[in-house]
């Protein structure tokens, strides 16, 4: 959870600093695009963040299971 | 013999929803055959009904109707329709942890929820589920997940306004109807909102995108793919910011109130005992007790099977009801937050698609204990009215009349002029005796407060 905050905190900080340059379009109706963009923006860091997050998990759970049978031993 | 389509039902070319002889129906159209077929073919249907996570539904032989009509199915029916502006802090954000795993869960078998809105989510038994079964799409790789918006308005920011800034703020959920607008919620969020990076990612960060490409024209078809991975990521860090959400823990005005009443113990356990004895004696199938509190007697329906909705204005007293429901996994009782001097009204196209709290009545009995002196004199609603709104609530009616010298009644006329001159016993019995039956009156032990059991004349 952590590392996937650190991440998500970092690129949320380089995508508002590239933002702050840029100039605000007019407000429209349809706000899809807009979230649709945003998606494939952070798609490759909650991507990242959360294949990371399932390694640990797999990591942990073998670590578990280990310590287990040479507790059984 | 005649259809009727479900007013509000309108938005979705899969499907509608209509009553026949009092039963409800779903149709399926012809043109959601393959999703249809995948939904139920792969397994996912079954994994999500046993899970308690997508009503029930059974195939029928109805002839669809219309050229497009593929199938007719018929969803186990929900006792209780309620609306996400009447759920408390717990209710919304179970909602929301509940939708994250269909979609979550859909993703294993294919599909993809196409639908993140808060009213295809209704409480069934105690736990929320998802009522639209057509709310799944073929997962095509490369897609972002499309119901994002409608989950970040719909769930996460309201759930962030609630905690950050004020319990109450979910009412803006009935003014905006397709969840709160993500500029209106950072405007609203405090600074210290933003150093939360999951919140400063879906809720800020994502509504300067919003309004950055609002009107932009770019086809959908020249940008880039979205990985499965990164849309259960995104899935995945939703339920993050949403789990991690906690109210603060506010005293309500009416936390404490079984502590400042002013019943005796003698007092309190005969008036419990009144309403259980009533309640064996003359079993209701449906229960509204108006001014509910934390539950005290709604409890006593809901322990013996009985469907009972317990409304109270106060979130937090609504909150703590729900908590203890579900930490005692009460199957029968759903606790809703309304202001009965302005109950939620009809809304949507039309004033169609959100029904008034009247038109999902009437109860079988109504219970209104305590609570008469409130509308009566703290909110000036003459007697007469009240006892025709009562009547429009239930069939049957056990109302508690709290006369002026009660200390409570004291209380709310202390800073007034004393305008009440109808407000004494015999006013009372002549406003309700236009509407009901009087049965029976029971003065409560070591109290000047009497029970009163009433059946609606017609």
């Amino acid at each position: 959870m952590k590392l996937q905050q650190l991440s998500i905190g970092t690129a949320a900080l380089c995508l508002t600093i590239l933002l702050l340059a840029m100039n605000p379009a007019r407000a429209y109706l349809d706000p899809g695009m807009g979230s649709y963009i945003f998606q494939i923006v952070i798609a490759a860091a909650v991507g990242a963040a959360f294949a990371a997050k399932l390694f640990f998990r797999r990591l942990l759970n073998f670590r578990k299971s280990r310590s287990k049978e040479e507790h059984n031993e | 013999m005649s259809r009727l389509r479900v007013p509000g039902s309108f938005r979705d070319p899969s499907g509608f929803v209509f009553t026949r002889e009092g039963e409800l129906y779903r149709q399926v159209q012809t043109s959601y055959a393959p999703q249809f077929r995948r939904l139920i073919d792969s397994g996912l249907a079954d994994a999500l009904i046993g899970a308690g996570l997508l009503i029930p539904h059974r195939q029928t032989e109805l002839v669809p109707a219309g050229e497009d009509g593929l199938l007719v199915i018929r969803p186990e029916r929900v006792p209780f329709i309620s609306y996400p502006y009447e759920w408390s802090f717990g209710q919304l954000r179970d909602a929301a942890l509940a939708t994250l795993r269909i979609a979550a869960t859909a993703l294993d078998y294919g599909m993809a929820l196409k639908d993140a809105s808060a009213y295809n989510i209704q409480f069934l038994d105690g736990k929320p589920l998802l009522i639209d079964t057509l709310s799944f799409d073929l997962y095509r790789p490369g897609e972002p997940w499309v119901a994002y918006r409608q989950f970040c308005q719909h769930f996460l920011a309201p759930l962030a306004l609630m905690c950050y800034v004020d319990v109450r703020l979910s009412g803006l959920l009935r003014v905006h109807l397709d969840g709160i607008p993500l500029d209106l919620a950072a405007a609203l969020l405090p600074l210290r909102a933003r150093f939360n990076p999951l919140l400063y990612t879906h809720l800020f960060l994502h509504s300067r995108f919003q309004q950055r490409y609002a009107g932009s024209e770019s086809g959908k078809a020249r940008l880039p793919a979205v990985g499965e991975m990164a849309v259960r990521g995104l899935i995945d860090s939703l339920r993050g910011a949403v789990a991690a959400r906690r109210l603060p823990s506010q005293k309500g005005t009416w936390t404490n109130y079984y502590q400042e009443t002013n019943y005796t113990t003698a007092g309190l356990e005969h008036k419990q005992q009144f309403v259980e004895e009533y309640l064996a004696a003359a079993p209701p199938a449906t229960v509204w007790d108006l001014g509910a509190n934390d539950g005290h007697f709604s409890r006593l329906a809901s322990s013996r099977g009985m469907q009972t909705v317990a409304f109270d204005g106060d979130p937090l007293v609504v909150e703590a009801c729900y908590r203890r429901c579900a930490a005692e996994g009460d199957r029968h009782l759903l606790p809703l937050t309304l202001d009965l001097a302005n109950p939620s009204p009809a809304l949507g196209w039309a004033h169609t698609e959100r029904a008034s709290l009247l038109e999902r009545g009437p109860a079988d009995l109504v219970m209104a204990l305590a609570l008469i002196h409130h509308l009566a004199i703290g909110n000036n609603v003459p007697l007469p009215d009240i006892a025709a709104f009562l009547r429009r609530c239930g069939r049957r009616l056990i109302v508690e009349f709290v006369p002026r010298e009660d200390s409570q009644v004291r209380r709310l006329l202390a800073a007034r002029e004393d305008i009440f001159t109808d407000y004494t016993r015999a006013g009372f019995e002549a406003a309700f005796a236009t509407h009901f039956a009087i049965r029976r009156v029971e003065p409560i032990r070591d109290s000047q407060r009497l029970l009163y059991l009433m059946d609606s004349c017609s």
